[in-house]
């Protein structure tokens, strides 16, 4: 599949994001070994197929923290997170967790990971991030859940409507 | 022997020289090799000895060329080990500093395009055809940001130094009046030289572009190749552009008079209007657009000289603004960077007058739309207009008035004044008789022609939903439209993608028209230096911490949410009593927005320097005194040796004295040069997420034990330290993110338990009220029971006991083991073994 990355000027170069849809995204997410979910400040304040993204993002967490996994919440995504049991959570700025990401030793949960999941950062910030994993992370693969493409991750869904988000959302939380 | 034979003999030149003719030629060349050759220091004797005095009208086919004449200078301090450092000579600080805050890269393009070897493509850190990597890459253009925004304060400077000289000579004093003797902290920090008058800037300036040239030669493939020397480097560059700032800054007010430490000066200094909808648009209006002050000056004094003041309106955008209110408090501030655009489409100003840096590419076409000449008045920004700098004023004013020419170009300030006004006064009758502002049906038409592709938001930088506001505009809801107005970053790139050319930008402007019309705020006009006497005052209190924290709110509008970010931040520091100083756009924008009461910042604070202020410093070159500030404090509180002494300062400030720079809408170059600056200086930054884009961050890792040892300067025993502060230069999320941040960065070793008690409440509370939690690492900088929050010290005392095994003596409310660190209240922290006075 083909899509543009959703800033128009973001073309990093030749190495760019493959496009995935909901299922294949939670494929991933079930088949890593150790995902670390990386949650961010839009959770606050999105929406996805009539939905609060809070909610998918909650699910989510759920569902990984069962597996023992950790997620981080960067900036105010902790807000969302704050009565919510059963899940792991960390919180850290996205810049501090993608430069700890780079030693390969290093895990939220004291394991090395395998994947990073990204959802809900601030578009550039995200973008710039995937890019420190892209280049100095060899030993991660990265993939991203927003509704916009980012290039620089390994995988990514195309840029798509809030009601098509919403889907591949629940896409995701089905295959978990 | 007359003195001047004397001086022969001195060269070794016999004393019938001038007896023979023949000899001329060869005796003038041996004199002039001698001249060159000689010890230095006796020709300066000599040169001494005979200056005013020497009489050679008497002397035929001789030519006497003298480059300089050195005067003896007064021992004004004993010169320190670094004067004019190169770009080796602080590479041991730079080091220190890098293997504390790592550079953490993040690249904005996984190519390289600089040379024909490539593209050249270097992701996953892979090598180019040249053998650069990545990482290395990156510090490259780190490094090519610097020398680009290091340039045009260099560019700037020297050419304020040009045209003052010109206007005024080059024996105008520095005199920045009776409160401020340490009057230039940077040029006596890094060159060792105390100016008198803005003629001593020449050396200066030498100094500066000489390092820069060898600092770009760098960047030439097959030059440097180490990620480490780059930051070097960068960070060398961005000492030099902060000294570039204070040259530029105290020549223009010197030679303008602009405020200092004289009466009216300091926290005297009048408010000023700020917002696009201060312009009286009844009056001719000229808008002033830039960095360099002296075109706009010159209107400003032609209006006075012709009592025109009240008849015209002059008002400014960018950093031009904040100097031309310092110069003529009558102008007004129209708006920050990002609402150039829109100022200049809304049709305001009857003449634009630019000078240079933060100019709109496209001024010129955007400018005709709304019939409005431009005079452009600088080499940089020239725009392809018609040099007319010496033709009849009348003729030029003529050629703008009946739209013969878009603009022309008066390269001469002193000859601008003249022609902005006439053509202001006459056009304006004329063009407030044409349709500028879009009425109803236009924007009825273009709402409705908006069929949500979506592009625009693809295309803006902070990604508006601009579609789904149209939508609503087309049923009669232009509030969600108008709501878009401070958000918009006002680059244009929308218009620039749709596919129905919607005019984007004019019908979000249309919308918001009744709030624009009512954008009023007020500013304290810019301060320029803080004064000697204020920092005796607060130099205390800021190095114990109990004035917790300098906060340096700077740089551009390229904000992730609108300006009220600029409001925010600075209210939330300066009601915490914090000192709170501002330059540049954030200087403007935090001016927008006002309180319950209709009340704005700088008329709810004050502006001393002091606990609670807020202060505008002034343009982007006024920076410059915020490293002063912070300089002073080791110079005028601690009595450390300024002169050439700049790692020892640098040292004292990243130590002792808890200031943070906040760039929230870092955009430029030259931000990334100022930020750098202040790194170098031991100042650390918060930027906003677009921040990242600059592709580099000094990040510091407190879980690495090895990066965090201080020397007590005392006896020389090495501590582990708490991450104080953690990051050199880092970029947030948001703003609720940042808030946090910026008060964990004012963290200092030297914090006295009172004094961290109050960052530790203010950093606690702020993480609290913003992020609706504790902070996850709140306990690291908590050294004995008397550092935490007086408040909540029994439920401290109790969470580091039950969640981090902290052991406690609860009779005492003592804590026994845990701390990284003891705290000594006479701890001396330093990074550099060579301050130890006593090794143990």
């Amino acid at each position: 599949m083909i899509s543009e990355a959703y800033k128009s000027g973001n073309v990093p170069g030749p190495l760019t994001a493959v496009i995935v849809d909901g299922s294949i995204a939670g494929e991933i997410i079930k088949n890593a070994k150790n995902p670390l979910f990386v949650v961010g400040s839009m959770l606050a304040t999105e929406e996805a197929g009539g939905k609060k993204l809070s909610e998918y993002a909650i699910d989510i967490a759920k569902r990984l923290s069962a597996r023992g996994c950790v997620t981080i919440t960067t900036a105010n995504a902790i807000s969302v997170f704050k009565d919510v049991k059963d899940v792991n959570t960390k919180i850290m700025g996205v810049v501090e967790v993608v430069d700890r990401l780079q030693d390969p030793n290093w895990g939220a949960n004291g394991k090395p990971h395998d994947l990073v999941v990204f959802l809900g950062i601030h578009y550039w910030l995200g973008s710039q991030g995937l890019a420190t994993l892209k280049h100095f992370a060899p030993h991660l693969r990265t993939l991203t859940l927003c509704f916009m493409n980012h290039p620089n991750a390994d995988w990514s869904f195309p840029n798509m409507n809030k009601e098509d988000w919403g889907k591949a959302l629940e896409e995701v939380i089905q295959k978990l | 022997m007359t003195r001047f034979t004397r001086f022969l003999t001195l060269i070794n030149v016999d004393d019938d020289f001038t007896r023979s003719p023949s000899d001329v030629v060869q005796k003038s060349k041996f004199f002039m090799r001698a001249l060159r050759t000689k010890a230095q220091k006796e020709c300066d004797t000599v040169a001494k000895e005979l200056k005013g005095i020497l009489d050679i009208a008497g002397l035929e086919n001789v030519r006497i060329v003298i480059g300089k004449v050195a005067e003896e200078e007064e021992e004004w301090e004993p010169m320190g080990p670094h004067p004019k450092p190169g770009i080796t000579t602080l590479r041991n600080w730079d080091f220190k500093l890098i293997q504390r805050y790592k550079p953490f890269y993040a690249p904005f393009c996984d190519m390289c395009c600089l040379c024909t070897y490539g593209k050249c493509d270097l992701s996953g850190n892979k090598k180019g055809a040249c053998g650069i990597r990545m990482d290395a890459q990156q510090g490259r253009i780190v490094l090519l940001a610097c020398l680009v925004g290091c340039t045009a304060h260099t560019g700037h400077a020297r050419h304020l130094l040009h045209d003052m000289i010109k206007k005024f000579g080059r024996d105008v004093p520095v005199d920045l009046g009776p409160e401020i003797a340490v009057e230039a902290p940077l040029t006596r920090l890094i060159t060792g030289i105390r100016p008198k008058t803005i003629g001593d800037f020449e050396e200066v300036l030498d100094y500066i572009e000489e390092q820069i040239v060898q600092l770009s030669d760098a960047l030439h493939t097959g030059q440097e190749g180490s990620v480490l020397d780059f930051e070097s480097k960068a960070l060398h560059m961005g000492m030099l552009d902060s000294l570039a700032k204070e040259v530029a800054d105290i020549i223009q007010i010197a030679a303008y008079k602009l405020p200092s430490s004289k009466p009216g000066g300091g926290p005297d200094v009048p408010l000023v209007e700020v917002g696009l909808g201060t312009i009286d648009t009844s009056k001719p209006v000229i808008l002033v657009i830039g960095h360099n002050v002296p075109p706009a000056a010159d209107i400003a004094d032609y209006l006075m000289e012709h009592g025109l003041d009240d008849a015209v309106e002059l008002g400014g955008i960018c950093c031009t603004t904040h100097d031309t209110t310092r110069y003529y408090p009558k102008a007004k501030i129209v708006s920050a960077l990002g609402r150039q655009l829109r100022a200049i489409k809304l049709g305001i100003a009857d003449v634009i007058v630019i000078d240079e840096q933060c100019i709109r590419a496209d001024v010129i076409e955007l400018a005709q739309k709304t019939f409005t000449p431009v005079i452009a008045t600088n080499d940089k920004a020239l725009h392809g207009l018609e040099d007319r700098t010496y033709d009849e004023p009348d003729k030029v004013v003529k050629d703008l008035v009946e739209g013969k020419v878009p603009g022309v170009l008066i390269l001469d300030p002193d000859r601008v004044g003249e022609v902005a006004v006439r053509t202001a006064m006459q056009i304006a009758p004329k063009r407030r008789a044409m349709k500028i502002i879009m009425d109803d049906e236009e924007f009825q038409h273009w709402v409705r022609l908006c069929y949500q592709c979506g592009n625009c938001t693809l295309a803006c930088p902070i990604g508006l939903r601009i579609g789904g506001a149209m939508a609503k505009a087309a049923t009669g809801n232009t509030k969600p439209l108008a709501e878009l107005f401070d958000r918009c970053v006002g680059c244009g790139r929308c218009e620039q993608v749709c596919k129905y050319h919607i005019p984007i930008v004019d019908v979000i402007t249309k919308a918001a028209y009744p709030y624009v019309k009512e954008e009023r705020g007020r500013a304290r006009v810019g301060r320029g230096p803080v004064w000697d006497t204020e920092i005796r005052d607060v130099g205390a209190p800021i190095v114990l911490g109990t004035i917790p924290g300098v906060i340096a709110v700077i740089g551009c509008g390229n904000y992730p949410n609108g300006t009220r970010d600029a409001y925010l931040i600075t209210k939330e520091f300066a009601d915490r009593n914090y000192i709170v100083v501002l330059t540049g756009c954030m200087a403007i924008d935090a001016a927008l927005w006002k309180d319950e009461e209709g009340n704005g910042l700088y008329e709810t604070h004050h502006g001393r320097f002091d606990a609670g202020g807020v202060i505008n410093i002034g343009s982007c070159v006024s920076n410059a005194h915020i490293h002063g500030a912070a300089i002073k404090i080791a110079s005028i509180f601690a009595r450390r040796n300024l002169r050439g002494n700049y790692e020892e300062i640098a040292d004292y400030i990243l130590s002792r004295v808890g200031a943070c720079g906040v760039a929230w809408g870092a955009m430029s170059q030259k931000a990334a040069s100022i930020a750098t600056g202040f790194n170098r200086l031991g100042v650390p930054a918060v930027v906003g997420p677009h921040g990242t884009k600059y592709r580099r961050a000094f990040l510091g890792r407190p879980y690495v034990k090895d990066d965090w040892k201080i020397i007590d300067a005392r006896n020389g025993t090495e501590y582990h330290f708490e991450p104080a502060p953690q990051h050199l230069l880092v970029a947030c999320e948001t703003v609720e993110e940042a808030l946090p941040m910026i008060a964990k960065l004012c963290f200092r070793p030297s914090d006295t338990d009172r004094g961290r008690s109050i960052k530790l409440t203010h950093y606690i509370d702020l993480h609290e009220k913003y992020l609706g939690c504790m902070p996850p690492d709140w306990h690291l900088f908590v050294r004995t029971t008397t550092d935490l929050p007086i408040a909540k010290r029994d439920e401290l005392l109790k969470r580091l006991e039950d969640e981090r095994g902290w052991k406690i003596d609860w009779e005492r409310k003592r804590i026994l083991e845990g701390p990284m660190r003891p705290y000594d209240a006479s701890f001396d922290p330093t990074n550099l073994p060579r301050l130890v006075r006593k090794k143990e």
